[in-house]
């Protein structure tokens, strides 16, 4: 019971650390859409009844960094804005699918044309989806509410924070929750591993079953495109991994939830009937031509681990072996995030006894209409300010790139330390500070490469064949570490030929 | 909520669990104690190293070329065997001490050996005679890499390299 429980408990507290920063990237742009373009401006922006509102949105779902969580507020204020259904779905699905970081970490793996590949087919979903659905939903895309409260200068940044404090509190915190409970679910139900043989490449059920599994799960755009590279690298499913990109990345049950809430049951059963009937035929239609040629299929993937129980059944449970591993797993950056979002909770609940209109009315001293300016204010349109913050944001997920993939002296440097660690850690049997430690080092492999390409606009076939060959040894050393009794000899063994490989690897992005 | 939409809720709810613990019974069996219970295997015919790779391209195509087309079992494993060692030919050549230079030739003389025979549905003079050459290139390939064996890189001090 105990393992049960935790066990989906960490995965819970793991999703819902991993969807902090875009949580508070969703809510930043929900505030660009509430305060600065208003409803004519977001109408716009998406397109509004013109033909070109279902690539418009799709095209913006790619650019901005949100997952499926972050998503939601934008939807809720699109939804305000009287944004047109399909163009709010097309949105929903697809800004959490991709976006510049995890498109290029997708440029990586092994085949990066089926990566562009799936990123079209996307589009091409959320088309039939959301002309379907526009036709079937018959919503009026009536603004729910006029844009009455117009603050500008430091009020309307105060409204800013106030409304997102007010969104964490609120709707937006309880289908958060929501999100989160399908990977709860998952981790309660799926037993440790249970899913390594699940998606097979010659398993016909093999795409259906992930179209199952993916409807609960949580993932942001960088865990499932690394999943998307294991599943390649691993000779799996193709069909699987599109299955899984579409609705394990594009949806959750909160989706679900705030679709039947705002556009009603049946509204919701036609849009979630017609979503799985489309990516299941695709999912079927690229399973076998997208099988990776010259890959030895591996009878099994640890791609999918994150979503079945942590502990194995029968371990015993320590409050700080749970807390290591959660802390092991949570990054920096969404530990910072976790903190700001706190911050904005607790703010949130004590503003909860005040009312809106008594909040509003501090605010409106200054407003559009009747401006208090300083010396030097200048009153500039809140269309223009909030397309400057969008186009900021895009704008920063490049820079954001350059950042999270740096240039090849830094990386080296890094697996450096990670190589260290993992030889240090498997010679002297620490098994599980070397399984870390793998996984950093993976990582960091693979941004090599990003940073290598982006910087100099070239990633060579050498070094490809290194960068891979060293992925492919550092499985086999996590694979010997596993075995149960180990095999110390062979641990030796995988290791020297690791070391050999590592050192070709700096050879090969050193120039 | 009217009290009929709250009761389709449930119902999808429910609906929506129900069909979790299907895809759990499908997919899913006890929990592994051991992540190595499901190995890689190493195909039997993985090379060794550069000249193990030629030989085993010269065997297959030596069996293609004399084994009667009517035995066409034979005929297929070989074929499929000999399109595995050439896909493989880069790895194999990325795990030796090759430079970037020597690597890229190998490189590329097995990208066009393999682009040919995924066409290909039997070897062709042409074809043969394009892996001889590449068995000849992976054989002076070997040859290069005897001065770089003394340098071999050491597990038992891994944290200096």
């Amino acid at each position: 019971m105990d393992v049960i429980l935790l066990g989906g408990l960490v995965r819970a507290l793991q999703a819902l650390a991993s969807a902090t920063p875009t949580l508070l990237i969703g809510l930043f742009i929900a505030t660009v859409l509430r305060y600065y373009l208003g409803v004519a401006g977001t109408q716009r922006l998406f397109g509004g009844e013109s033909l070109r509102s279902l690539p418009q949105s799709w095209l913006l779902g790619m650019l901005l960094p949100v997952c499926s969580i972050g998503v939601i507020p934008i939807l809720r204020e699109m939804k305000r804005a009287g944004v047109r259904a399909g163009a709010i779905t097309a949105f929903a699905i697809s800004a959490p699918l991709f976006n510049p970081l995890s498109l290029l970490y997708g440029l990586t793996l092994s085949r990066p044309a089926v990566i562009i590949g799936f990123a079209l087919a996307s589009l091409l979903v959320v088309t039939a989806l959301g002309m379907i659905w526009d036709r079937f939903s018959k919503q009026t895309v009536a603004p729910e509410q006029n844009d009455d409260f117009k603050p500008i200068g430091i009020s309307r940044l105060f409204a800013c924070v106030i409304f997102s404090m007010r969104e964490l509190v609120g709707t937006t915190g309880l289908l958060t929750l929501v999100a989160v409970s399908g990977t709860l679910l998952l981790g309660m139900l799926l037993p440790h591993g249970a899913l390594q043989t699940s998606v097979e490449q010659k398993d016909p059920l093999a795409p259906a079953l992930m179209t199952l599994i993916a409807v609960p799960i949580y993932a942001t755009p960088m865990l499932a495109m690394s999943q998307l590279g294991m599943m390649f690298a691993h000779g799996n499913s193709p069909g699987a991994a599109f299955s899984l990109l579409l609705l394990g990345t594009g949806m959750n049950f909160a989706t679900l939830f705030w679709i039947a809430k705002n556009y009603g049951f049946k509204s919701c059963c036609i849009w979630f009937t017609t979503l799985v009937v489309i990516v299941l035929g695709c999912a079927y239609a690229v399973d076998r031509p997208l099988i990776p040629p010259g890959v030895e299929p591996a009878g099994h993937t640890h791609a999918f681990d994150i979503y079945t129980n942590p502990f194995q059944a029968g371990s015993t449970l320590t409050i700080g072996a749970v807390l290591e591993l959660l802390d092991k797993s949570v990054a920096i950056s969404e530990k910072i995030s976790a903190v700001v979002l706190a911050i904005l909770i607790v703010a949130g609940l004590c503003l909860r006894g005040i009312p809106r209109h008594r909040i509003e009315r501090l605010l409106t001293s200054s407003t559009l209409e009747n401006p208090k300016t300083g010396r030097g204010d200048l009153i500039v349109s809140p269309r223009i300010v909030g397309l400057t913050c969008i186009a900021g944001l895009v704008a920063f997920s490049v820079v954001a790139c350059y950042a999270y993939y740096p240039s090849a002296e830094e990386t080296l440097e890094e697996m450096r330390v990670a190589r260290a660690e993992v030889l240090s850690g498997a010679s002297s049997g620490e098994k599980e500070h070397a399984l870390f430690w793998i996984g950093v080092w993976d990582e960091w492999s693979r941004r090599l490469e990003v940073g290598n390409a982006i910087r100099k606009f070239e990633l060579r076939p050498y070094q490809q064949a290194q960068t891979q060959l060293l992925r492919k040894r550092l499985e086999l050393l996590e694979h010997e570490l596993e075995r149960d009794p180990p095999k110390p000899d062979e641990i030796k063994k995988v290791a020297t030929e690791l070391a050999r490989t590592s050192q070709r690897v700096r050879l090969a992005f050193s120039e | 909520m009217s009290e009929l939409e709250t009761m389709r809720y449930r119902i999808a709810s429910a609906a929506v669990l129900v069909a979790c613990l299907f895809g759990c019974l499908l997919g899913c069996g006890e929990s592994k104690s051991s992540l190595h219970e499901i190995d890689h295997t190493t195909p039997a015919h993985w090379p060794v190293d550069l000249n193990d790779a030629a030989e085993k391209m010269r065997i297959r195509l030596s069996n293609l070329g004399t084994l009667d087309s009517t035995h066409n079992d034979g005929v297929s494993v070989d074929l499929k065997e000999l399109r595995d060692l050439v896909g493989w030919i880069p790895e194999v050549a990325a795990d030796t001490d090759l430079t970037e230079q020597q690597w890229n030739k190998v490189y590329e003389a097995s990208e066009v050996a393999r682009k040919q025979m995924q066409k290909a549905s039997q070897v062709s003079p042409d074809l043969a005679q394009q892996i001889e050459s590449l068995c000849n290139l992976l054989e002076e390939s070997q040859k290069l890499l005897v001065v770089h064996d003394d340098k071999a890189i050491s597990f038992s001090d891994p944290i200096t390299k």
